[in-house]
């Protein structure tokens, strides 16, 4: 699974903006708590038409998960 | 014209109407999720008709039929257009199977149980094209008081299991949950009670409860995750081809509702 690493203060700055009237940005730290933004092909198409399509420049890097707590 | 005997037909020249008259909720979907299929139409008009004359209709507080094959599309609550709606954080795939999270995004339902629902009276349900163990929720919610409080569906844990977990602790969830290998299919998990908790995974029921509820959560429901106490956690993969939040649901509306929504996803070609 890849994603798109932003620095901590980009991804403050843009979590929760709209792309259009149904999907937001949204970002995940990973197990390091690095910030990463992932992008469907639908949402790469969607970001093109916005002010945050200089996003889908930034390099696609490995994102390993932080893992779940476990239940019983 | 004259066609038989004693038989005669007259061209009034009025227009005559070929649109299907469809039921006013469905018809308000269509308009607000812009569904324009006929047989996406036919598929939710005879889901709502079949919802409402099992008594089931009514228990609803969210209905997301997943139909239109776009996000704006699938956003919609059938149950009532513009509340519920879906807002989702990137990193879905929308098709007409369905919607699919990449295992690292979710979907804000802006349902908050504690406000929308009753401690003893709940459902949610949620329909799974993806057969997958992992360490993950398919859709839920959760608050921290004292020890965690969860309303979520597990359909397929790392272990083979599923969890039917309505608002029941942390300390009593293992009481919900039951063998499973497979997730695909309707899973809905339901309370009727205070000591009735029930699983159903299509018409089978899995689980037949008596774990006490404690805590209604008062985090909003996400899907395709957990939310864990106010942030989205234990990403799901499984398509989601449908999902309700509402009411309770006895055994026989579970099976009600199992038949309505597999003929409606049988209708769609994307049955599992």
């Amino acid at each position: 699974m890849e994603g798109r690493i932003v620095t901590n203060q980009k991804a403050q700055e843009l979590q929760g903006q709209f792309i259009d009237s149904d999907t937001f940005l949204n970002f995940v730290q990973d197990i390091n708590d690095v910030y990463f933004l992932f992008l469907s092909e639908q949402d790469e198409a969607d970001v093109a038409n916005t002010p945050y399509a200089y996003l889908l420049d930034l390099p696609l890097s490995p994102f390993v998960p932080k893992p779940s707590p476990p239940l019983p | 014209m004259r066609i038989a005997r004693g038989i005669s037909v007259t061209n009034t020249s009025k227009p005559i109407s070929t649109a299907a008259a469809f039921d006013a909720d469905a018809a308000a979907f269509f308009t607000a999720a812009s569904i324009t299929d006929t047989t996406q139409k036919s598929a939710v008009n005879t889901l709502v008709l079949s919802l409402k004359s099992a008594n089931i209709w009514t228990k609803m507080k969210a209905l997301y039929p997943v139909v239109g094959g776009v996000a704006s599309a699938h956003a919609v609550n059938l149950k009532q257009p513009g509340t519920y709606n879906l807002s989702f954080a990137t990193g879905w795939t929308h098709a007409s199977t369905g919607m699919t999270p990449n295992g690292a995004t979710y979907a804000d339902t802006f349902l908050v149980p504690s406000t929308a629902l009753s401690l003893n009276n709940t459902h949610l349900s949620f329909y799974s094209r993806t057969n997958v163990a992992a360490n993950t929720h398919q859709m839920g919610s959760s608050q921290l008081t004292g020890e965690a409080q969860y309303l979520t569906l597990i359909t397929r844990y790392v272990a083979n299991t599923a969890y039917y977990a309505i608002n029941v602790s942390q300390s009593n969830i293992g009481s919900t949950l039951v063998s499973n290998s497979d997730s695909r299919g309707f899973f809905i998990g339901s309370r009727t009670a205070s000591n009735v908790v029930s699983g159903f995974r299509n018409s089978t029921e899995q689980l037949n409860g008596t774990v006490t509820s404690t805590t209604i959560p008062n985090t909003k429901v996400f899907l395709g995750a957990i939310n864990a106490f106010g942030s989205a956690g234990a990403y799901s993969t499984n398509e989601c081809a449908f999902s309700s939040i509402g009411d309770g649901l006895t055994d026989t509306d579970a099976t009600n509702f199992y038949n309505a929504v597999q003929t409606y996803q049988t209708t769609l070609g994307r049955q599992v």
